[in-house]
């Protein structure tokens, strides 16, 4: 328990949570462990259902799914340098012999395609707290921010998976599946997740506004990253084409996006 | 058969029978064991659980047999707030709890007819009803026995006897038109927010007008925290001040069928517009889970909320005995007499259904506010374009032909952190430079209470939200002139318990926001 509260205070955590240490209790872990594991399940899942279907329906859900939809139309796109397009290439290798520039506008296409699902929650409060002639600015600035933290992790991924490709050859898909599966079960991920869905303050007047709205997209997209890095490695390095693989890795972090918020494993 | 649940205040004075069946009973569901769903503590649980202060206050120990973890997870943990099942789960929770007492007390060798009073602390004819019942804070019953009905950890203000203060428990919900409401930040409506399940720390979602004044206000008047101790620490808070404890408090009940009989004048003091949500989401919802409460036997009943819509309906079988309130005039009617306007214009306005347009911000502080030292003061900067629209929309409400309602004004408090659930400050929009508050009732916005402050604050948590209509007091800084070439209106954040300090208790955010009508 010591141990707990040093570390929840270096995490800033508000003192030791007392349930992380009743959740260690024999007691709590029920008679029943495999009706506890369905219920478990069930209610995750229909909450998580529910969660989606809930933001949906509403704006500006719509709009971004929308957005979505013409990237990965992008995505299909023949490549720029005569290249395959982005989509149905799925060797690392080959992406190595593209041009810096068309690699760079497929990895904008795939941003496109990928990400503004998971912008709802932060695009719906910039609307609500920005004065009404600024808001198209402000969420203008907030998604530069964002794909600026999302261009540079890019290059950081393409070197990340060259070198996993050239350690590991044809298991690297392997490794990097592993990865994302053992940080998914981290507790530095929940953290990032938690992390990501902070509410920063965003001030209304002047330049001060804009520059609050670049500083959340930053944030926002830092943090996803945090919490999404090896899932992308995955993704890249999967060997069913890179347009599946991606489009998987969009379900995988939209449901999480919107997975009911469970209790801290970091702390414990 | 329908029952009457009646005032506390019209029993008889002190020890009424029916209090005194209630203590009687209270004190045999506490021996039953806690893995018991019609026990005391079960019952309390399936509000919310803190363990820690649950072992502290000797309520458990740490050999104490719990349920299974299937059992809990279908009933503990459940008080929906900040959300539209506000209301309809506590009712389905009420009904169980009147029932399981009902039957214990019958078993005692009471009444078949019993029912659980509700404490009206706005009864007009009762010279102290904002006074906790004096069965509860006597420390002994008529006998000289112990008294069930009292707690230690009931702190109110730190003094003798408590008091909810009449400035907090105003019934101003009662005169909006919208059950749920919200979009765009604006006012969240009487019921609250339309959300998921929501257990409070989900998001950042407003409390609901009723939810807020007066329930959260009495629960954290009531409740209070042990003075000069640490008050960040929940095992400092009264009962009532924490959600995950306060319904092991035996006035919390009384509390709740209150705020359960609001819900019921509400609908009766303007049938044509005071309209329960339609929506499926609502009706059948949180689709997650179904809530489930035990009968007197301790079997599981489930109920949505559409099968809380009528009281009187098998299900539930009951019925208040007072749900009157003095008409509410319709908050536009009373805003455009204020304003000037003719009686023409007036009926007018209220024939006119109401439409609600995308609400807007007209004004923002710039930094976070520090409420850890007692009372503290921002300025909201206006912005020139959004307050002009504002002041339009006054002066164009009262001419003669007017289409329009005058534009609805709101308060808006974000990432209100903080982990005293018991802290409680007043709020105050445009006080001249000095004055004193208290002698302003007029500028007085709203009420903050941090109820379920510590679930919305932890984890890295945004804090809760709250939206206070300020329309009135924008109106009369209109009609004073203030408004019109305002760069700023000045909020005022007065503790109740000023002698106390909060470490770490903050308010991101402070917005005026307009919804065109």
């Amino acid at each position: 328990v010591e141990r707990q509260n040093v570390i929840a205070a270096k995490a800033g955590i508000q003192g030791p949570p007392p349930y992380v240490v009743w959740r260690l209790d024999p007691r709590f872990r029920g008679d029943d462990k495999l009706l506890n594991l369905i219920h478990r399940g069930d209610s995750l899942m229909r909450g998580w259902l529910t969660a989606i279907a809930f933001r949906a329906g509403r704006k500006p859900m719509p709009a971004l799914l929308s957005i979505s939809a013409f990237g990965w139309l992008l995505m299909l796109a023949p490549s720029p340098s005569g290249g395959l397009p982005f989509a149905i290439c799925g060797d690392a290798a080959a992406t190595a012999l593209n041009q810096p520039s068309a690699l760079l506008l497929q990895w904008i296409a795939m941003l496109v395609a990928m990400t503004p699902p998971l912008l709802d929650g932060p695009i719906l409060r910039l609307w609500k707290s920005s004065l009404a002639r600024r808001r198209a600015a402000m969420i203008a600035c907030f998604v530069v921010g964002y794909a600026l933290v999302w261009i540079f992790a890019g290059a950081a991924l393409g070197g990340a998976v060259s070198a996993l490709a050239r350690a590991f050859d044809r298991w690297a898909f392997v490794v990097a599946l592993a990865l994302a599966l053992g940080w998914r079960l981290a507790p530095g991920q929940q953290f990032a997740h938690e992390r990501a869905h902070a509410a920063p303050r965003l001030r209304v007047f002047g330049a001060a506004a804009f520059a609050d709205g670049a500083r959340y997209g930053l944030r926002y997209g830092l943090w996803c990253i945090c919490a999404c890095w090896p899932l992308m490695l995955a993704a890249l390095l999967a060997p069913i084409g890179r347009g599946p693989a991606m489009f998987a890795a969009a379900v995988l972090m939209i449901a999480e996006r919107y997975l009911p918020r469970a209790d801290p494993i970091y702390a414990s | 058969m329908t029952t009457i649940r009646k005032d506390v205040w019209h029993l008889g004075a002190g020890w009424s029978d029916p209090l005194i069946w209630y203590a009687k009973a209270v004190h045999e569901m506490r021996s039953r064991p806690f893995a018991d769903p019609t026990s005391w503590l079960f019952l309390a649980a399936m509000h919310g659980f803190d363990p820690d202060a649950w072992t502290a206050f000797g309520y458990i120990t740490k050999t104490t047999p719990l349920p299974a973890a299937a059992v809990q997870k279908t009933y503990w943990s459940k008080c929906q707030h900040q959300s539209w099942f506000f209301l309809p789960w506590h009712r389905g929770y009420l009904w169980s709890f009147e029932t399981i007492v009902r039957a214990a007390i019958v078993k005692l060798g009471g009444p078949h007819d019993w029912t659980l009073p509700y404490w009206n602390y706005n009864n007009a004819a009762i010279a102290h009803a904002n006074q906790l019942p004096p069965a509860f804070a006597a420390a002994t019953m008529p006998d000289g026995s112990h008294n069930p009905l009292f707690v230690k950890q009931r702190y109110g203000a730190n003094r003798t006897p408590i008091v909810v203060p009449k400035q907090m428990i105003r019934p101003v919900a009662q005169n909006d038109d919208r059950f749920t409401g919200g979009e765009g930040g604006a006012h969240p409506g009487f019921g609250g927010p339309q959300t998921i399940f929501h257990h409070g720390g989900e998001d950042d979602a407003p409390n609901g007008g009723l939810e807020s004044e007066p329930h959260n206000n009495v629960h954290s008047a009531v409740g209070g925290n042990l003075p000069n101790a640490d008050t960040n620490d929940p095992k400092n808070l009264g009962l009532m001040s924490d959600p995950d404890q306060a319904a092991l408090d035996p006035i919390f009940w009384l509390h709740h069928a209150n705020i359960d009989r609001l819900w019921e004048v509400w609908r009766n003091n303007n049938p044509g517009r005071h309209k329960d949500p339609t929506l499926s989401a609502w009706l059948n919802g949180p689709a997650t889970e179904v809530f489930a409460v035990p009968d007197a036997a301790g079997k599981k009943v489930e109920y949505r909320p559409k099968d809380m819509l009528d009281t009187k309906a098998p299900n539930l079988g009951y019925t208040y005995e007072d749900v009157s309130t003095p008409k509410p005039t319709a908050l536009v009617a009373t805003r455009l007499s204020n304003l000037g306007a003719s009686a023409d214009v007036v009926a007018n306005a209220i024939e006119r259904p109401p439409v609600q347009q995308p609400a807007e911000v007209v004004g923002a502080n710039d930094a976070k506010v520090d409420l850890s030292q007692g009372v503290a003061t921002t300025s909201v900067k206006l912005d020139k374009p959004a307050t002009a629209k504002v002041t339009q929309s006054l002066a164009a409400a009262v001419a003669p032909a007017a289409q329009q309602a005058p534009d609805r004004v709101f308060l808006r408090l974000e990432n209100i952190r903080g982990f005293n659930d018991a802290a409680l400050f007043s709020v105050y929009v445009g006080l001249p430079p000095g004055a004193d508050p208290e002698a302003h009732p007029e500028n007085l916005a709203g009420n903050i209470s941090l109820f379920g402050g510590t679930k919305a604050s932890r984890n890295s948590g945004n804090g809760l939200t709250q939206v206070f209509d300020i329309s009135s007091i924008v109106d009369s800084l209109h009609l004073s002139g203030v408004l019109q070439g305002a760069d700023a209106l000045d909020v005022r954040f007065v503790p109740y318990r000023p002698e106390q300090t909060n470490p770490e208790m903050s308010i991101g955010a402070v917005k005026i926001v307009r919804e065109p009508q």
